[in-house]
């Protein structure tokens, strides 16, 4: 299901998995000489492995607007800001540490290009969706919410970055 | 003639002949109309084929195309020559009375270039914020799903 490099276990009866930068250790194995190997993951370690993979997608494709040129929607598309993409990967970063700390797996993180070279972070949890919007030419955050038991949409702005965890925790509960 | 030119009769078809010769512009796009907007670029589109709200947001004035002065075609292909867009690219369908009731509107702003040609050219004339675009989102058909490849990052 996962792709992993196993390498060869500095003790016995322990393997390391390599999931990019981090090295989560597993649980327990069971050798089997000659046969594949069963491997052993508790659910904490699934989560963390799910979560790396939901977040360097979002980077990979953060990284891919850097690479659009002008009219790159067809229309007349901006260019994306380096500096602003940056910014962007930092909301990923604080919405991957939230969810790391609480160890559950977020439906989904997508970011979202527009055509005035804005960037959009899309998270869905359990049918709460929350979305933030950064410009180029402003260091304001937009910030929108919608709960799944409350019909009100809040549209919110917001321009210190470090209060964006107040609005993650926002949509856990 | 300006209620004329919105009908599907012949006289409709004939005064937007002279509309689009004489280069006349649209001063009020009635509520029935419908409105198109290519969906050139896979970042646009979400894994499960929806739209991305970012899709419909512009500070800059979102560029379509009025349905009744283009073709399917020609708004998939950016109404240049050679086309400007692929055949991967998708098409995105939305009523005028939409846009109005979420509290935005649009204008006829023809494009006449040397290589690009658009009568049917118009622009959202407010900017729409998070929770208007996706109510747009709601709101809007995909006419023709995007099949892309490659080509459409470049």
């Amino acid at each position: 299901m996962y792709d992993f490099a196993i390498n060869t276990p500095p003790k016995e009866n322990e393997y390391f998995f390599k999931i990019k930068d981090q090295v989560p250790r597993c649980q327990s194995i069971t050798p089997s000489p000659g046969q594949s190997t069963n491997i052993h993951l508790n659910n904490s370690m699934i989560n963390l492995i799910q979560r790396k993979k939901i977040a360097s997608e979002c980077y990979q494709e953060l990284d891919s607007y850097l690479q659009l040129s002008p009219s790159w929607d067809g229309y007349a598309g901006k260019v994306f800001d380096p500096k602003l993409i940056e910014r962007a990967k930092k909301v990923v970063q604080k919405i991957e540490s939230l969810f790391n700390k609480y160890d559950i797996i977020p439906n989904e993180i997508t970011p979202g290009p527009a055509s005035d070279g804005s960037v959009d972070v899309e998270l869905s949890y359990n049918n709460n969706i929350l979305i933030f919007t950064l410009y180029p030419d402003s260091e304001v955050i937009e910030i929108f919410l919608s709960k799944e038991n409350s019909p009100t949409l809040e549209l919110k702005e917001n321009n210190e970055e470090d209060s964006v965890d107040e609005y993650l925790l926002g949509i856990l509960y | 003639m300006r209620k004329i030119v919105w009908t599907n009769t012949f006289w409709g078809f004939c005064i937007r002949i002279i509309y689009r010769i004489f280069w006349i512009k649209i001063k009020y796009i009635p509520n029935d109309e419908i409105l198109w907007r290519a969906v050139y670029n896979e970042k646009q589109v979400k894994k499960d084929g929806t739209l991305k709200p970012a899709f419909f947001r512009d500070k800059n004035g979102l560029s379509c195309d009025l349905a009744r002065f283009s073709t399917i075609e020609k708004s998939r292909m950016g109404h240049k020559k050679p086309p400007r867009w692929g055949l991967h690219s998708g098409l995105v369908e939305l009523d005028v009375s939409t846009l109005r009731e979420i509290g935005a509107d649009v204008q006829h702003k023809p494009i006449k270039k040397k290589r690009e040609n658009n009568y049917a050219h118009c622009q959202f004339s407010s900017f729409l914020a998070t929770d208007l675009a996706r109510k747009l989102i709601d709101n809007s058909r995909i006419i023709i799903k995007p099949t892309f490849s490659q080509e459409s990052d470049k």
